[in-house]
């Protein structure tokens, strides 16, 4: 009796009832969690949204010039028409025509298209694969990489896959040069090139042409005659060519750099174009130039291990737009500020000599533009004040620049369509933005 | 004061009671069905797998997928009946093809590269290529195993010139061996996969891999005419070859404002004609099947449900399943599932009927 009056003693009431009710609330617990839980996912499965959330040091693209998207899409096709609406599978040379018009060499289909000032994308040339002179409508090339425009409204093209140089004028294509593969000086038809893949056009005095005759690894010299001259070995294969007022034409040779002509390399340092971007690679070189054009004070550039455009001046390649990382390509298809956006895989690149460049997104099949300040208008600006807001890190959290081994759950968010798109879609085709890139996942339904 | 049990209040108090205990029973009888055709029955048990599978396909009365346990080779199985027997076991078993006699697979072992064939109902395999180049979307095409490899570019770093960079060359070999053939070539780097034949053409998908990335599908006649683009899409998509030869993948949304959320169907057709969209509002990154039902979506989340595409006009809808367990995959005859109910290193699969 003692005892159990001890124990009445020690026991208090309130604390027993909270004790069995608490006792009571986890055992519900457990077996609410037993109707809900579900098991984690395997690695890879769930990306939660966010992405990577560090990327790799970057040097990235200036802020203060915009990149949009101006025809084109990511999906391969052949279809004409205005904007996005247009579709070209793999697009490489690039020029700016007399008329203000855009030039394409629209490789696989075997095209040369044109990108009016409005937008408006049509063929100028080609369609089936093939040799064709006459008719533009019926004239037949072979995965054309090159096109420079003249100032006379023609149009030079070096029709890769049929190692000739053909021109198109007042709605008639003919061979200026070239009849087969070989390496051969002399003129007209006589002359051999091998898969030429870049030509520009030197105003001169006298006009002509410079070739890139990739495969035989020389830059050659074509007159308006067709005359092809020896030209200078390169120590890689050349695939771009810039010509300069007054100066000898630059050459872009993957693996072994700039080339001027006597065969100097050069691998310019590149250097962060965004001043805000936070510890910026400091070794990294532009080595494998794929495509030039001549800017107001140097060259502007592309490299096959860098998904961006750089202006090159005085041994510097400041990244212009996109970024340059040393431990992967960071590609993608994003528009906004330089630092902002991404390209894909870049084949050509043009300037108009006003602020405008113009870059053909090859792997992203598009054409895309890159306004310098002093060509944008205040709708640009406006367009792009979002864009601009956002820091490259604060983009790679989100997930948008592409990061081997991270598929990106949701790059596209921030992708704006052009403010004529805005608020409609012309056609069922038309997609603002794309979808992750491969699958890593392997779980239910799943295929690498 | 008892009453007599005989008495006739007592017998209608009784009659009330069973009348009552009746309508109860009704009552919950009803309830029981209705729930039981809301919430479908837990499928029987059919194996357990050694590792989630992958690559998941259904051929006839057999089941194919890949797995991997932790720290073992990957291993490619093949389950028929309740007995599940390793084909292969490799360091990557990247791709197969199975059809009722037989299947060819992709395999690495170290750094070397093999494809190979194996009669399914005899022991033993035959390699019909092995090298240090990986080959793609080895499959089962009559008389022999067509697959893809990368030729190199020409010169290094011209991968921005289509023609001049690496080509993905279409190849085949016979089933008993030989000299390996090409078929075509595509001006494309790869990787890739070939979907299967449709009269004397193969149809390939090429990847171009990168950010977003793009699938280009082709025509690749077997007698060497010229290669043929049929569609380009966005991202990488695993397409299928319906049984009229229509060509069908998933794509992004067209309507959602998000594409990435949301997939739809897409199908070129074999006699000619545009491109068509025949389903919408599907979840994102998910996988189709031709089965004898015909096409079936299997969502890409992670509680993965089977979809019938319905008339484009309307809205899919997923085909009911247990809430313990997932799709993994549509097969021929059947849907394989697995349990979700726990994460078992060897989960239990599961097998239902085509919805």
């Amino acid at each position: 009796m003692r005892a159990g009056s001890a124990l009445r003693k020690q026991v208090n009431p309130r604390v027993t009832a909270i004790a069995i009710l608490a006792v009571l609330a986890a055992v519900q617990a457990a077996w609410w969690r037993g109707l809900v839980w579900k098991p984690p996912a395997p690695p890879g499965a769930t990306m939660g949204g966010g992405g990577p959330m560090s990327g790799p040091p970057a040097a990235f693209g200036r802020r203060d010039v915009i990149v949009d998207t101006i025809a084109g899409a990511p999906d391969a096709g052949d279809a004409d028409g205005p904007g996005r609406n247009a579709r070209f599978d793999g697009p490489v040379g690039i020029a700016v025509g007399p008329d203000g018009a855009l030039y394409v060499a629209d490789s696989r289909n075997h095209r040369i298209r044109r990108v009016a000032p409005d937008g408006r994308t049509t063929t100028v040339a080609g369609g089936e694969p093939g040799f064709a002179d006459g008719p533009a409508s019926t004239a037949r090339f072979l995965y054309p990489c090159g096109v420079a425009a003249a100032p006379d409204g023609a149009l030079y093209v070096a029709d890769t896959g049929n190692h000739r140089i053909r021109v198109v004028r007042d709605g008639t294509v003919r061979t200026l040069a070239g009849s087969g593969a070989g390496c051969r000086s002399g003129p007209g038809a006589t002359a051999r090139f091998c898969w030429p893949a870049g030509i520009a056009y030197e105003a001169g005095p006298p006009p002509r042409l410079w070739l890139a005759d990739t495969l035989n690894g020389r830059v050659r010299p074509v007159g308006l005659d067709g005359t092809v001259g020896d030209g200078w070995t390169t120590p890689g294969a050349p695939v771009g060519v810039a010509t300069r007022t007054g100066g000898p034409p630059v050459v872009a040779a993957p693996v072994a750099g700039l080339l001027g002509p006597a065969g100097m390399a050069l691998k310019p340092r590149i250097e962060t174009g965004d001043v805000r971007a936070e510890s910026p690679p400091t070794d990294l070189v532009l080595s494998s130039p794929t495509a030039l054009c001549a800017g107001p004070q140097g060259l502007y550039a592309t490299d096959d291990r860098h998904a961006a455009v750089f202006d090159v001046r005085g041994g510097v390649a400041q990244v212009l737009a996109g970024a340059a990382c040393g431990a992967a390509r960071l590609e993608g298809w994003h528009e906004g500020s330089g630092a902002t956006c991404a390209f894909g895989r870049i084949g050509g690149v043009a300037a108009d000599g006003k602020g405008r460049i113009y870059v053909s997104d090859t792997s992203n099949n598009a054409i895309r533009r890159i306004l310098l300040p002093e060509a944008q208008t205040p709708d640009d600006q406006e367009d792009d004040a979002e864009s601009r807001d956002r820091g490259p890190d604060e983009d790679l959290r989100r997930g948008y620049l592409w990061d081997p081994g991270y598929p990106p759950p949701d790059w596209r968010r921030g992708v704006r369509p052009p403010r004529a798109q805005r608020g409609r879609q012309e056609h069922p085709d038309v997609h603002s933005g794309n979808p992750p890139g491969p699958d890593l996942r392997l779980g239910p339904g799943r295929r690498p | 004061m008892a009453a007599d049990p005989a008495s006739p209040a007592r017998r209608a108090s009784a009659r009330r009671w069973l009348v009552a205990l009746l309508l109860a029973a009704l009552a919950v009888a009803g309830g029981w069905a209705a729930v039981r055709r809301a919430v479908p029955a837990r499928p029987d048990p059919w194996l357990r797998a050694g590792a989630m599978p992958s690559l998941a396909s259904g051929v006839g009365e057999r089941w194919f997928w890949v797995e991997r346990s932790k720290g073992a080779p990957q291993r490619l199985v093949v389950a028929q009946g309740r007995e599940a027997r390793a084909i292969a076991e490799a360091d990557a078993v990247t791709t197969y093809h199975a059809d009722g006699q037989r299947v060819a697979w992709i395999e690495r072992s170290g750094k070397q590269w093999r494809v190979c064939v194996s009669e399914l109902g005899a022991v033993g395999r035959r390699v019909l290529w092995q090298g240090p180049e990986e080959p793609w979307g080895a499959r089962l095409v009559w008389p022999g195993v067509c697959w893809l490899r990368r030729t190199p570019a020409e010169a290094p770093g011209l991968r921005a010139h289509p023609p001049l960079g690496p080509q993905l060359e279409v190849v085949g070999a016979s089933l008993s061996g030989g000299p390996v053939v090409s078929v075509g070539t595509l001006p494309e780097e790869g990787p890739g996969e070939v979907l299967g034949e449709h009269g004397a053409s193969l149809v390939v998908a090429a990847w171009r891999t990168g950010a977003p990335g793009n699938t280009v599908f082709y025509l690749v006649p077997v007698g060497g005419a010229p290669v043929r683009r049929l569609a380009g899409e966005v991202g990488i998509q695993h397409g299928v070859l319906e049984r009229d030869g229509a060509l069908v993948w998933p794509a992004p949304s067209r309507e959602a404002t998000v594409e990435a959320a949301a997939s739809c169907i897409r199908r070129l057709p074999a006699r000619g004609g545009g491109i068509e969209t025949i389903a919408e509002w599907l979840p994102a990154r998910g996988a189709l099947f031709v089965t004898q039902r015909g096409l079936i979506y299997v969502g890409g989340e992670w509680r993965s449900e089977a979809w019938l595409p319905g008339a484009p006009t309307e809205l899919p809808r997923p085909a009911p399943r247990h809430r313990d367990v997932a799709v993994v995959a549509a097969g021929e005859r059947d849907l394989l599932l697995v349990s979700v109910t726990a994460a078992a290193a060897k989960p239990m699969l599961y097998r239902a009927p085509l919805p």
